[in-house]
């Protein structure tokens, strides 16, 4: 089982709009796959139409029992793909994490039950650099990154690199791409081209600015099912493929 | 059939499967939920099947489905209904070999290596994918309704409810909610148990005929029941060969037909005179009546293993071998089945049975011996035979002496099958496991003498040309080899078979225990 984190520290990134695509795509290249939205502000549930069960701060048995997680787990619309939904606890996580003391390692042990079950585990993070964050970094095999080739994400982008590096969680985890990017304009042209060159893990696929990502909201499902024909959704595919090479290789 | 399954195996238990009401519309599903539920329609299908299978439904009883879907598309499932292999084959092929070359092929061929698979069952399966929808449009439950059309012309409609991992809730609610139109909960609804429900039947023969015995029974009673039983067995095979299905009924028909001869002259004595030489006569011509078909048979069904055994430039002679035997089978064919429907042979056949169900005349000792008793004794006057001549078996040994314990050694191996009930089981399939081994060599060194008196025919035979008659000797000069290679092993073999070990589990099974009457 692999463990996929959709991270970014800025949010409006298109990050749940990422975990939600391809996790559609792992499921439909067959990977059993369990989307874990822990971000409560973010709608990875929403476009699943998925919505947590009525239980008291689930958040904090989470890091406990496997039992429990599984329990919380929804079938989605589509083979092979289910998903954990955000839950409000979730914001508390951080505090709690604090609390309890929790190690680092706490959530790739939480998740190592699932394997099971899974053959791919990704967690819809939440935009901040926190506890949790470092758990997820522990825990993941890969960390995608979404980035909008603009001068503020480039330096956002250097923050997060330096910050793996002092902490060494694996630099090589760290696998940026990029999203809403506009061709017609030059900065994001050059941006692009600058950050390729300091970053040779770039995915070479890049998700373009489109109204039909945004529509997702309306439509509350992933792009194929709406948009089949449209280059975000072939966009996103291409990722994917991507996506699964450094899967396999890991 | 495949259908969204992201479910885990504990999800599947609680998967219910009911039959309808009659006449229940999938409106009446939808008004049967509350308001927050809703009932989508998603994709529908409606196939015609044929199921197919062998004479003994071999692929069924292996789990495997065959399936001719749209005229000429045929599909293989497994039990869980995943599809395991597919193909495209005109509706005339039978045979494993007739289709294109691939997996279908060669999964059919692991189950059913010789026999014709053929129409058993036709149906008409329509499918309606439903999903029941919450408040968000998020599917909660899912739903297929089956309609089907029964052999007898009535319909029957039958629903899957298959919960969806997170939403137990929803789906204990939907089938409270659907109650009243259901009328009868049923197994699982896979493809098999569908065709079940629209009147599909399996019948199948065993494969070991079970006689039934009590150990106690008179012998002359118990051999006429059995003969006359394999009589019959063999009969079961008779409208499969008339119909040329493929080669297996004639074979099995022989089988059938020769146990009894076997039968009848292994316990001769227990018969009178007249009623022994009658049903002699009798069963010899019956097992004639196929001979020269088995072998052409034997020889066409082993074509690829002989072609491989000759080098290029000897298979324009084969070509032409094989044209020429395939043209003699036909004719062999149709005076065989002129011969099956001829009311001389009904007349034979029915005398046979007369002869054989007439009340026992008890002209001997051995007519009044338990049956038990009796064959524990011919078992060992006939191990201690194949001890004495297996004893003299040497390499120098002429082969009419092989051949000789080959025919000993058969009688053995009928005696404990035929009689296997009556003794104790894992002993018992122990010594028929050495003795098989024995018996496979014997049985390859007398094929390739049949083989080899096959071919002399053939060269005789007019109208062979030069390049066919080189053919065939070449073949027969490697089947001679292949003789002598497995003559090599009959003494090894032997002596494994006549050791003192197996002599031991010989006497223990069937010496001390020859006077006692047997428990049922």
């Amino acid at each position: 089982m692999k463990i996929l984190a959709m991270y970014s520290i800025k949010g409006g990134v298109g990050k749940t709009a990422s975990a939600v695509n391809i996790a559609y795509w792992a499921a439909r290249a067959g990977y059993r796959t369990l989307l874990l939205d822990l971000d409560s502000q973010g709608a990875s549930s929403f476009y699943f139409r998925v919505k947590p069960a009525a239980s008291k701060n689930w958040g904090k048995r989470f890091f406990k029992a496997y039992e429990q997680v599984l329990k919380q787990i929804k079938a989605s619309d589509f083979e092979n793909l289910d998903v954990i939904p955000a839950h409000l606890s979730f914001r508390n996580f951080d505090v709690m994490l604090e609390q309890i003391g929790a190690h680092k390692n706490r959530l790739r042990q939480a998740l190592k039950g699932l394997k099971k079950e899974y053959d791919l585990v990704i967690l819809d993070c939440p935009p901040t650099i926190s506890r949790l964050a470092e758990s997820i970094f522990k825990a993941a095999d890969l960390v995608l990154v979404p980035v909008i080739p603009t001068t503020l994400s480039e330096r956002t982008f250097d923050q997060l690199a330096d910050f793996f590096k002092d902490e060494a969680y694996g630099r090589k985890k760290l696998i940026p791409f990029f999203t809403m990017v506009d061709s017609r304009k030059q900065l994001h042209r050059e941006t692009a081209v600058v950050m390729r060159k300091r970053y040779k893990r770039f995915l070479r696929n890049a998700i373009p600015h489109s109204a039909d990502v945004e529509k997702m909201g309306i439509h509350r499902a992933p792009i194929d099912v709406y948009a089949h024909n449209r280059q975000a959704n072939r966009a996103y595919q291409a990722l994917w493929q991507e996506i699964a090479v450094l899967l396999r290789e890991g | 059939m495949q259908y969204p399954s992201n479910q885990s195996n504990k999800l599947m238990k609680i998967r219910s499967d009911w039959q309808l009401k009659e006449g229940v519309s999938v409106e009446d599903l939808q008004q049967g939920l509350t308001d927050d539920l809703s009932l989508c329609r998603q994709e529908s299908t409606e196939r015609e099947i044929w199921v197919l299978d062998d004479a003994d439904w071999q692929l069924w009883q292996a789990d495997r489905l065959l399936l001719r879907e749209d005229g000429s598309r045929l599909r293989l499932y497994d039990a869980n209904d995943n599809c395991l292999a597919t193909a495209t084959a005109p509706e005339k092929s039978r045979f494993w070999w007739e289709l294109p070359a691939g997996e279908l092929a060669e999964k059919i061929r692991e189950s059913v290596p010789l026999r014709a698979f053929v129409a058993k069952f036709q149906c008409r399966i329509s499918q309606q994918l439903l999903a029941v929808l919450n408040t968000d449009e998020k599917t909660v439950v899912r739903l297929r309704l089956f309609g089907l059309t029964r052999t007898d012309g009535s319909e029957l409609q039958l629903l899957s409810l298959l919960p969806l991992r997170g939403y137990r809730r929803e789906y204990d609610q939907v089938i409270a909610l659907l109650l009243p139109q259901l009328l009868v909960k049923t197994a699982p609804l896979t493809l098999r148990q569908l065709l079940v429900q629209a009147g599909l039947e399996i019948t199948v023969l065993p494969g070991k005929p079970s006689f039934g015995l009590d150990g106690r029974e008179p012998s002359e009673e118990a051999v006429t029941r059995m003969a006359a039983k394999l009589i019959q067995l063999a009969r079961h095979q008779e409208q499969g060969i008339i119909e040329d299905i493929d080669s297996e009924f004639v074979h099995q028909y022989r089988v059938n037909i020769r146990k009894a001869r076997s039968l009848i002259a292994l316990f001769k004595k227990t018969l009178s005179q007249p009623r022994y030489l009658a049903l002699k006569g009798e069963l010899k011509a019956l097992g004639q009546i196929t001979n020269r078909l088995r072998d052409l048979d034997v020889f066409l069904l082993d074509q690829d293993h002989y072609r491989r055994l000759l080098p290029d430039g000897f298979q324009a002679g084969l070509d032409h071998l094989y044209r020429r035997l395939r043209r003699r089978r036909a004719a062999t064919f149709k005076s065989v089945r002129e011969q099956l429907s001829t009311e001389a042979y009904l007349e034979r056949i029915s005398n046979v049975l007369l002869t054989l169900n007439r009340p026992a005349e008890f002209c001997s000792a051995q007519a009044q011996t338990g049956i038990r008793e009796l064959v524990a004794k011919k078992i060992s006057i006939q191990y201690a035979a194949i001890v004495r001549d297996g004893s003299a078996i040497d390499e120098q040994t002429p082969d009419s002496a092989v051949h000789e314990l080959r025919i000993e050694c058969k009688k053995l191996r009928y005696l404990l099958e035929l009689f296997a009930e009556l003794f104790e089981k894992s002993l018992l399939k122990s010594l028929v496991k050495q003795l098989k081994e024995l018996q496979d060599n014997l049985g390859r060194f007398n094929d390739f003498s049949v083989q080899r008196e096959f071919l002399d025919q053939l060269v005789g035979s007019r109208g062979s040309s030069d390049e066919e008659r080189a053919s065939i000797n070449g073949l027969a000069a490697v089947l001679y080899n292949q003789q002598l290679a497995e003559r090599g092993q009959v003494v090894a073999n032997v002596n494994r078979f006549i050791a003192i070990p197996v002599q031991e589990n010989f006497q223990q099974l069937f010496h001390s225990e020859g006077q006692e009457p047997s428990e049922p």
